[in-house]
């Protein structure tokens, strides 16, 4: 399985790669929108990605823009979106689930969040 | 004043614990003792550790002794904790007592170590989820467990955002909670559901009525052998024929009580009861 972690922060991403590797993810990385989606586009074909770990935060293309864009281009057959942002009101938790994200995770988060995230897209086994 | 347990302070609060709450600390936690205790000792205006022990052998048993069983026992937990039993409760074991109940309309549902809460409110989130297929059906979701102070914590309903980030799927999260300041607030027609009463598992219980769904999870598994069968036991006496118990994913009625054969129920198991099934 293929993720694409996208956040501006290094730190973020390392733990985050961290968390999917641990769970059985191959994970990639980009900091930026526009770059993930390069990537999402490019893999799309041969080696999809079967999740995407967005921040809402993420350059000229948010996160929820991103997540909206591959929804349109890809629907059910593109990687499921789960955002795990520092964006943390209900507001902001009913724009990403309208935009097509699946899945939110507030941040700080712990690896139990996010394996129970993972859990509920049916990505891993509790 | 010494910086690790006596073995005979240890052995006091292993004691209470035990005869308390049923709950077994293995020999070797004088460690988790000491974590857990020493800042319930500062806040009690003890000199130290030693002293709150101390004062418990000294005085008979009462809300000091409570505490100290509070902080000793494990109260972890999270909405929709290893989600396969909560996926059973909504696309088989609700579906099936909706139809099978459908001249009682009446449903009764209990949690018997319910903790903070998140457990009997995920029940009643999903029972509210089903509400045209339980039209007109009395639920009863009683929830109960030993700490008071996890009792209250629960009735107020209020989350940290780590707790609902847990476990809680975000579609559930803006259906159902408010943010207030730093906090999430079930609603209150969910609170509403939910029955939150003290109830010590290993001491004798009231009259209950007997139960269609029982979650005992995550609590057996801190109790010896013979207590586990003498609960295993109880607990048969208040389900109904063909009630459907969830265990946590560490335990099993196996070995303990062969009154109850395990069933798969999508990729959960739950445990019914044997002579269920000749009836059936
Ligand atoms: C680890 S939590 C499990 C919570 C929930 N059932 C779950 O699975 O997520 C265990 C709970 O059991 C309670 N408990 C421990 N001993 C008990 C007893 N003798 N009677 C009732 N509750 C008890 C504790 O207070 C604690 O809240």
């Amino acid at each position: 399985m293929r993720a694409l972690v996208v956040d501006p922060s290094k730190a973020a991403r390392t733990h985050l790669r961290r968390i999917l590797e641990d769970a059985g993810f191959e994970a990639g990385e980009a900091s930026e929108g526009l770059e993930a989606l390069e990537l999402v586009r490019k893999a799309h074909d041969h080696e999809p990605y079967e999740l995407l770990v967005l921040e809402w935060h993420s350059g000229d293309l948010s996160g929820l823009d991103l997540a909206r864009t591959i929804r349109a281009e890809a629907g059910a057959r593109g990687p499921r979106p789960l955002m795990v942002s520092h964006e943390t009101t209900l507001a902001h938790v009913r724009a990403a689930l309208a935009a097509g994200v699946d899945e939110y995770a507030m941040k700080p988060f712990t690896r139990e969040v996010i394996f129970e995230k993972l859990a509920l897209l049916g990505l891993v086994v509790p | 004043m010494g910086l690790s347990l006596s073995e005979r302070d240890f052995d006091t609060v292993r004691r209470l614990v035990k005869e308390h709450a049923a709950v077994v600390l293995e020999p070797g936690k004088v460690y988790l003792v000491e974590t857990r205790l020493a800042p319930l000792a500062r806040g009690e205006g003890f000199f130290d550790l030693e002293e709150l022990v101390e004062c418990l052998r000294a005085t008979a048993f009462g809300p000091l002794h409570e505490r100290v069983v509070d902080a000793m026992t494990a109260h972890d937990t999270a909405f929709f904790r290893d989600i396969h039993p909560f996926e059973a409760l909504r696309n088989s074991v609700l579906p099936d007592l909706a139809r099978r109940r459908a001249h009682e309309r009446r449903i009764r549902i209990w949690c018997a170590a319910s903790s903070s809460g998140q457990e009997p409110y995920t029940v009643a989130m999903l029972v509210r989820e089903q509400l045209e297929a339980l039209e007109g059906f009395e639920i009863e979701i009683l929830a109960t467990d030993l700490s008071e102070e996890m009792l209250a914590r629960a009735r107020r309903g209020r989350f940290a955002q780590l707790e609902v980030n847990r476990g809680l799927p975000a579609r559930f999260l803006v259906k159902y909670f408010a943010k207030i300041g730093d906090e999430w607030e079930l609603r209150e027609e969910l609170r509403r559901m939910v029955e939150f009463r003290v109830l010590n598992l290993a001491k004798p219980w009231p009259e209950i009525e007997p139960f269609d769904v029982v979650f005992l999870r995550n609590v057996m598994l801190y109790f010896d052998p013979e207590m586990r069968r003498e609960l295993l036991a109880k607990v048969r006496r208040v389900l109904r024929d063909d009630a459907t118990l969830f265990l946590g994913a560490a335990e099993t009625t196996l070995h303990a009580d062969d009154a109850f054969e395990r069933v798969a129920l999508g990729r959960s198991w739950g445990y019914r009861l044997r002579r269920a099934r000749a009836n059936a």
